[in-house]
């Protein structure tokens, strides 16, 4: 039990570490955590407008672009954070783990404040729809879970391979334009849906489409398979985790 | 198990050398040479609760990876590591600080990281802030500290958490005469507790006068073992 408290207590004092740290020397400090996105969301619905037709373009592209910084961010600076915290491993024995998943869950400590703000701006429209919006909290779970197995399996093999690192970087540029961030399943033939039944992230985000803004397309086929997808990979990454985590300080 | 501390059987470590050719096409086309290396090999050795000792050897003989891992801090290859009790180790005392958070912060982190409880450090707090001597400094961001305070702050940590095992690296004579003075007297609590004590050292006098018993290490494994004085005897003698 107090293995447990002092697990916690821990991984909490990372977590809060990554969230102080980050904005501390920056003039705006938090407010980038809202800034970052608002002004992707204004750049991007500037281009993209003119070729995808969807209802309030801007509105929803927000709500696609706070899961996905949140899953980008995380995944890009949780795959060498084993690496470069080398200096922690070479100190005292202690849950390695912690130095990804804290710095996902100060991402996801940010999403929800963005969140939270995007939720008053919808009730402030007279948008919110219950009690479909509930649906936002499994599909959050869903996707902080899937966020840190994959980030598991990806800063494990990192310690190993550094090659790791420029693919996930690559590998999140062609994972943007195959997820319905810009666009929502509806735009898009039956005939290319098994493509996105084999992304994870499909479901996630046209169910925050659905709870939302009543804009995405959520299939069941779909999303049974992209469950078992992400079930997959977060065994695999807690497996090879688990297996490799002892001779990670032989690596660095 | 109930008066011992420490408990090796049979413990082996291997390191995989990469000898890698200069140039990254060279690299690619001829692939760098690995070879196995035998850091420690067949070490069994038990520590009675209490007990000091000293470990001493030539570079390179397998000091510091066998104090890693009775730290935990690596696993080895074959063999059982047994621990009984809480255990610190003093090496490598400016790591795991971020530079961009405060000394209370850091303390916090840093503490918690060497496995004390978050109230632990609270009750402790003063006097870790103290000892280090870096008041003036507390609300300050990490990266605005000297080598020195950095050292201070990080031995002052691991000082106060109370550990049954404690493991040296000879290089605990830190910062400036005052402070060797402290961390030296500091030093001398924990083995007038009556606290296990590992000390890794070239400092011949120093073991030869803490420790009830000295092991020698040789290319990774134990040459001989014995009361300090005839050990630290022997080994100038053969070297």
């Amino acid at each position: 039990m107090q293995g447990l408290k002092h697990y916690i207590d821990f991984l909490w004092a990372m977590t809060e570490k990554e969230i102080k740290a980050r904005y501390k020397r920056a003039v705006f400090g938090f407010l980038w955590v809202v800034l970052n996105p608002v002004l992707q969301m204004i750049i991007i619905g500037v281009i993209f407008s003119f070729f995808i037709k969807v209802p309030n373009y801007f509105l929803f592209l927000l709500v696609g672009l706070l899961p996905w910084q949140f899953f980008s961010i995380s995944l890009s600076k949780a795959t060498p954070s084993i690496v470069y915290e080398r200096s922690l491993l070479q100190k005292a024995k202690f849950p390695i783990e912690t130095i990804p998943i804290s710095l996902i869950l100060a991402n996801f400590f940010n999403m929800t404040v963005s969140l939270v703000i995007l939720f008053f701006l919808l009730g402030f429209l007279n948008k919110l729809m219950f009690p479909q919006i509930l649906l936002v909290v499994p599909a959050l779970i869903w996707l902080l879970a899937f966020t840190i197995g994959l980030s598991l399996l990806t800063a494990s093999l990192q310690v190993r391979f550094r090659d790791i690192n420029f693919f996930v970087q690559t590998l999140l540029i062609l994972w943007f334009y195959a997820t319905p961030v810009l666009y929502t399943l509806s735009l898009i033939p039956k005939t290319l849906y098994p493509l996105f039944a084999i992304n994870p992230l499909t479901s996630i985000f046209e169910i925050m489409h659905l709870s939302l803004l009543d804009q995405g397309v959520v299939n069941n086929q779909i999303v049974f398979l992209n469950l078992s997808t992400s079930v997959l990979v977060i065994f695999v990454g807690i497996f090879i985790y688990k297996r490799k985590n002892k001779f990670f300080v032989d690596w660095l | 198990m109930n008066d011992i501390a420490v408990k090796l059987t049979d413990v082996s470590k291997k390191y995989i050398l990469h000898h890698e050719k200069p140039t990254l096409v060279e690299n690619v086309l001829k692939g760098g040479q690995n070879e196995e290396f035998w850091a420690l090999e067949d070490i069994s050795l038990e520590i009675k609760k209490g007990e000091r000792v000293g470990i001493i050897g030539p570079n390179g003989s397998g000091k510091t990876t066998l104090l890693e891992i009775i730290a935990g801090i690596t696993v080895p290859t074959g063999g059982i590591v047994q621990t009984d009790g809480k255990l610190v180790s003093l090496i490598e005392l400016e790591a795991g600080f971020h530079p961009e958070l405060t000394g209370e912060e850091n303390i916090f982190l840093n503490g918690m990281l060497v496995g004390m409880s978050k109230q632990e450090i609270k009750k402790k707090l003063k006097k870790i802030i103290d000892f280090a001597d870096i008041e003036r400094f507390i609300d300050t961001p990490f990266y605005t500290y000297s080598e020195g305070m950095k050292l201070r702050l990080g031995f002052s940590i691991v000082a106060h958490t109370d550990p049954d095992i404690v493991l040296l690296d000879e290089n605990m004579a830190v910062g400036d005469q005052e402070f060797r003075r402290k961390s030296y007297q500091r030093i001398q609590e924990f083995f007038n507790k009556g606290k296990t004590i590992i000390i890794v050292s070239h400092f011949l006098d120093f073991v030869e006068k803490s420790c009830d018993r000295v092991i020698w290490l040789e290319n990774g494994s134990i040459m001989e073992q014995g009361k300090g004085k005839e050990m630290v005897k022997k080994y100038l003698h053969k070297s």
